[in-house]
């Protein structure tokens, strides 16, 4: 069924002359049944899917290049899902490993072909802003380390790259490109839809899960697949890559996206099983922000 | 809107809010979708007003406050009664504005409104409100609804001078957020300070609400900016408000335990475990801080036997209270015993703790089938007790499993050599070096390799590439003039040292060094700074220390060619770096041996050994030395000694062998040549021991 209709997407989109794309691109944003379509394809069971996914790969790099902003926006939704897809049947998918070397390459270098900097101050207490007013602070927050920081805060920078460019993807490389195109895709993510998050979700859980014993937790739907899934071999996730999906499954948690909470207690596992610090620094901040106030501070919308 | 005095403005405020609320209520008759649009922006108006108008009176009614209590004096023991709390309505309104807004998916307005409330001065009533509102917005930024629209409060205009709204926090030199992390950071700073001002100290019972919702508002805060920092690398920002929030969380795990687990992130391991002993007190079912402890004692602060205890102490809790990682306890507490079997000196513990290791790997693989890092230690266990076919089995195994995997790969390389199989050796390293191209660790085995099948020329330029290599990845490290503590930090953020995969997954050294020896040398060097006018080179020492082998390396490959000369250049560039290396006077003592100078020779075989009594190498070669310069019975001891710290190594055997021979003594040099010849078939290109360390 899903095939069928992206089939159809995949031809409308081939038989488009250069000026209908604009308009094309418009309607994209609004096509939730593909979409959706094209997620149950990443999902279902991979066999004997060669063919689809690789035009499928061909038409986003397509809509990537295609310079309307709508289209790149829609491929760009699928970065977690290709990623995950990728790190679980690379042998499988090549197209998915070009395109993912593609889009990582594209995305490094700005429209200048300038390398792509993202770049902040550290605020200091010690400096008045426009929330405070130093002068009336308690003496502990004016210990060295602040004043060091507000003296430092023009020139030294937290950075997101200059990042290299790839060639192809080796052990040494894969992780930290794959983690550079979650981050991106998590700089938009409030831009994308729900039901798109939810299944992202799912496959997160699937992905650190993969060749685990299911130990406690209830799965809340219940996965065809759940037998064999711990036979299956494990997936090396780095903490980095850990960190950034997990930063989507709070964003899912904080729109209500169902089964989010699930995918959370998965990733705790996994990061307890792999004594990732930073990631359980993190799960540990959700699941207590989650405890303490079940969406109290923010209204579901 | 002219000014009122300060009860018309409460009613005015109140009234808006009524008015507010009433209006939300009422949402069921609207129909058209223009009409509600109308309501909704007649709504958000009252709620502005009131919003605006209650932070003005309650800055009004705290002046005025303060005014009284000046005037009067300090005559009275206790504080005028302030009015504490804010008006529920007056509350709800504050809260209600940009909620509002976020509902209509009004992103910008929202932030307008957040900003609105929060730049306004604070007072003491708004104190709660404003914490909560702080948290609000700090939320509201991390999902990032805004994220493309973010839009800088540089560019916003001044705030209009009205007499309805209230004062906003104003100066020169003010810092303002240019984009939206710095502005999460900030409000999230601002609202810790604000939340450690209402901590309560006191620990008594008729204390214990006000000391909980307390620490619970903190708490989030506390939450909410790992969220903000860790994601970027930050964790010293975090620590240190972590550290700061230690005063009042007495035994409140949550904290105590992200304090722990923030202060590991950072490096800061000595201090870590401190905490996460504490943790683990509080904790009382939880393994995986004991596994966490353990894990920092093996790795970073070289305890062993501390790091088993740990792990034991891990396997009894998940014993009780099951968790899933009852194989990685067992995995754990293997490593412990290995960790603890290298160290030994003496034959019988030596056994004992190889015994216990390959027990407990043996465990974990049955527990966890699934996990190639059991199946690893399981064949490293297998290779340094000398069984090789096994080994290679299980290491294939874990290869199957995590076919990527730099250490199982350089594992295997190691022990196809000692199969005698050099040349799939080699193309096994070759395979890996492909997908690992800046591993110095898998260059320096191929460099070996290459050495032992296609002679040195090939095999120098390796050890060139890996110069090029080191200089691609270090120098840029090195050269700058931060201090080393800063640069450190700078590492733990992945985005920005791309190259810091390697260094951050392998040991500090391509050889494997001891750790006794290494402080020898410390002290030595400092030593040798003090009186002399070597100084170490600034920056981190573990990239120099990886340049020193590298030099090491080549000066033994030029050894290996007969360019006695290029040797001598490498050691003098070692030498640089750090003089009192025992391989560098190992190296002089080689170079000594080619040139068969026997004396000068010994003195340096002898300085290697004094520095490192454990030098495998050094005591082979000075028995050799010994036994040219015919003092048979010094050569004996020397290599017996050396046969009792490693007994697998054919060439000790082989050297004694000749020794004995000139002693006459034939039964027992025919005897240590046989043995010779048998650890020869099981004896890698390189110790198995060199194979670093490694936990993923």
């Amino acid at each position: 069924m899903a095939d069928v209709l992206v089939v159809d997407w995949i031809e409308e989109f081939e038989a488009l002359t250069e000026s209908e794309i604009h308009t094309y691109a418009a309607e994209q944003e609004h096509n939730h049944e593909v979409s959706i379509a094209l997620h149950t394809i990443f999902e279902e069971d991979h066999n004997n899917k060669q063919m689809i996914i690789d035009r499928i790969c061909q038409q986003l790099f397509a809509f990537y290049r295609s310079g309307e902003s709508g289209l790149k926006k829609f491929a760009m939704q699928y970065i977690p899902h290709l990623v995950l897809l990728h790190l679980a049947h690379r042998k499988t998918y090549p197209s998915i490993e070009t395109l993912i070397v593609s889009l990582y390459n594209l995305e490094v270098v700005d429209s200048k072909g300038q390398p792509r900097i993202k770049s902040f101050r550290v605020p200091s207490l010690a400096q008045s802003s426009m929330y405070h007013d130093s002068s009336n602070l308690d003496p502990a927050f004016l210990a060295e380390n602040s004043l060091r920081r507000w003296e430092e805060c023009n020139t030294k920078l937290v950075n997101w790259g200059p990042l290299p460019q790839v060639e192809a993807l080796n052990a040494q490389n894969r992780q930290r490109v794959v983690t550079a195109l979650v981050f991106l895709f998590n700089q938009q993510i409030a831009s994308f839809n729900l039901q798109g998050i939810e299944y992202i979700c799912r496959a997160i859980s699937r992905i650190v899960s993969q060749g685990f014993q299911v130990t406690g937790g209830i799965r809340t739907s219940v996965d065809s697949d759940s037998f064999n899934i711990s036979m299956m071999p494990r997936i090396l996730v780095s903490s980095q890559l850990l960190l950034e999906l997990l930063h989507i499954v709070y964003h899912a948690l904080e729109r209500d996206v169902s089964g989010a909470a699930q995918t959370l207690h998965d990733v705790t596992q996994r990061a307890t099983y792999e004594t990732y610090t930073d990631v359980l620094l993190a799960a540990h901040a959700i699941t207590n922000l989650l405890h303490r106030s079940p969406a109290a501070y923010m209204p579901a919308r | 809107e002219k000014k009122l005095p300060l009860r018309s403005l409460k009613i005015v405020a109140e009234s808006y809010a009524i008015k507010g609320l009433c209006l939300q209520k009422d949402s069921s008759g609207v129909t058209s979708k223009y009409k509600k649009a109308e309501k909704e922006e007649e709504m958000y108006k009252c709620f502005e007003l009131a919003s605006d108008l209650t932070l003005l009176y309650m800055q009004e009614l705290d002046k005025q406050q303060s005014a009284t209590f000046t005037n009067t004096g300090t005559h009275s023991p206790q504080p005028p009664a302030v009015n504490k709390n804010l008006s529920p309505v007056l509350e709800q309104a504050l809260q209600q504005a940009p909620v509002m807004l976020i509902q209509q998916n009004k992103f910008v307005e929202t932030l307008d409104r957040y900003r609105a409330s929060l730049s306004a001065v604070e007072c003491q009533t708004t104190n709660v409100v404003r914490l909560k509102l702080m948290c609000q917005f700090a939320e509201f930024l991390l999902q990032g609804s805004v994220a493309e629209n973010y839009k800088s409060p540089l560019n916003s205009p001044p705030h209009p001078n009205s007499f309805w709204k209230p004062k906003h926090y104003n100066g020169i030199n003010q810092f303002i957020p240019k984009v939206d992390c710095e502005e999460t950071i900030l409000v999230l700073l601002v609202a810790e300070a604000m939340a450690v001002r209402n901590a309560v100290l006191s620990q008594s019972p008729e204390f214990k609400e006000a000391r909980l919702s307390a620490y619970q508002d903190a708490a989030s805060v506390y939450d909410l900016l790992t969220l903000a920092t860790v994601r970027w690398g930050q964790v010293s920002l975090l620590q240190e408000s972590l550290e700061r929030a230690m005063k009042f969380s007495f035994e409140e795990p949550h904290l105590w335990r992200q304090h722990a687990l923030s202060l590991i992130s950072m490096g800061r391991y000595e201090h870590a475990l401190v905490v996460l002993k504490e943790v683990i007190k509080l904790e009382q079912n939880s393994s995986v801080n004991c596994l966490l402890a353990a894990k920092i004692c093996y790795e970073h602060l070289n305890r062993p036997f501390d790091g088993t205890e740990f792990s034991l102490q891990a396997k009894t809790k998940e014993l009780a209270y099951s968790s899933g990682l009852l194989g990685r306890c067992h995995l754990y507490v293997g490593i412990g015993y290995h960790l603890q079997a290298r160290a030994a000196m003496l034959k019988q513990p030596k056994e004992e703790y190889n015994e216990k290791a390959l027990t407990n790997f043996q465990t974990s693989v049955e527990l966890e089938p699934n996990d190639h890092l059991c199946k690893y230690y399981l064949g490293l266990q297998l290779a340094l007790t000398g069984h090789i076919p096994e080994a290679l089995a299980t290491v294939s195994e874990a290869l199957a499993l995590q076919p990527e995997n730099s250490s199982t790969l350089h594992l295997l390389t190691l022990l196809l050599s000692a199969n005698r199989k050099h040349e799939e050796a080699l193309e096994v390293v070759e395979a890996a070096i492909e997908e690992y191209p800046d591993s110095l660790n898998l260059m320096y085995v191929r460099a070996h390799l290459e050495l032992h099948e296609e002679g040195g020329e090939r095999a120098l330029v390796t050890a060139k590439q890996m110069l090029e290599l080191w200089k691609n990845l270090y120098e840029g490290q090195t050269s700058s003039d931060i201090p080393e503590c800063d640069r450190k930090s700078d590492t733990r953020s992945v985005f920005q040292l791309y190259t810091s995969e390697m260094s951050d997954k392998d040991s500090s050294s391509l050889q494997a060094h001891s750790i006794a020896a290494s402080r020898v040398e410390q002290a030595l060097s400092e030593v040798a700074s003090s009186v002399s006018s070597f100084s170490p080179r600034p920056g981190p020492q573990r990239s120099y220390m990886l340049l020193l082998e590298v030099w090491l390396l080549l000066a033994e490959l030029y050894l290996a060619v007969d360019q006695p000369a290029d040797v001598l250049k490498c050691i003098q560039e070692a030498s640089q770096i750090f003089p009192l290396s025992h391989h560098i006077l190992h190296m002089r003592g080689l170079l000594h041996m080619h040139k068969q100078e026997w004396t000068d020779a010994k003195l340096f075989f002898q300085n290697a050994v004094a520095i490192n009594p454990q030098h495998v190498k050094s005591l082979q070669q000075l028995g050799l030395v010994y036994h040219y310069l015919g003092l048979q019975g010094l050569a004996e001891t020397t290599l017996r000694e050396a046969a009792k710290i490693d007994p697998s190594n054919h060439i000790t055997w082989y050297n004694l062998g000749k020794v004995l021979e000139s002693l006459g003594e034939f039964e027992t040099a025919s005897s240590s040549m046989a043995t010779a010849l048998t650890v020869e078939t099981t004896s890698p290109i390189l110790p198995f021991s060199s194979v670093p360390l490694c936990f993923d």
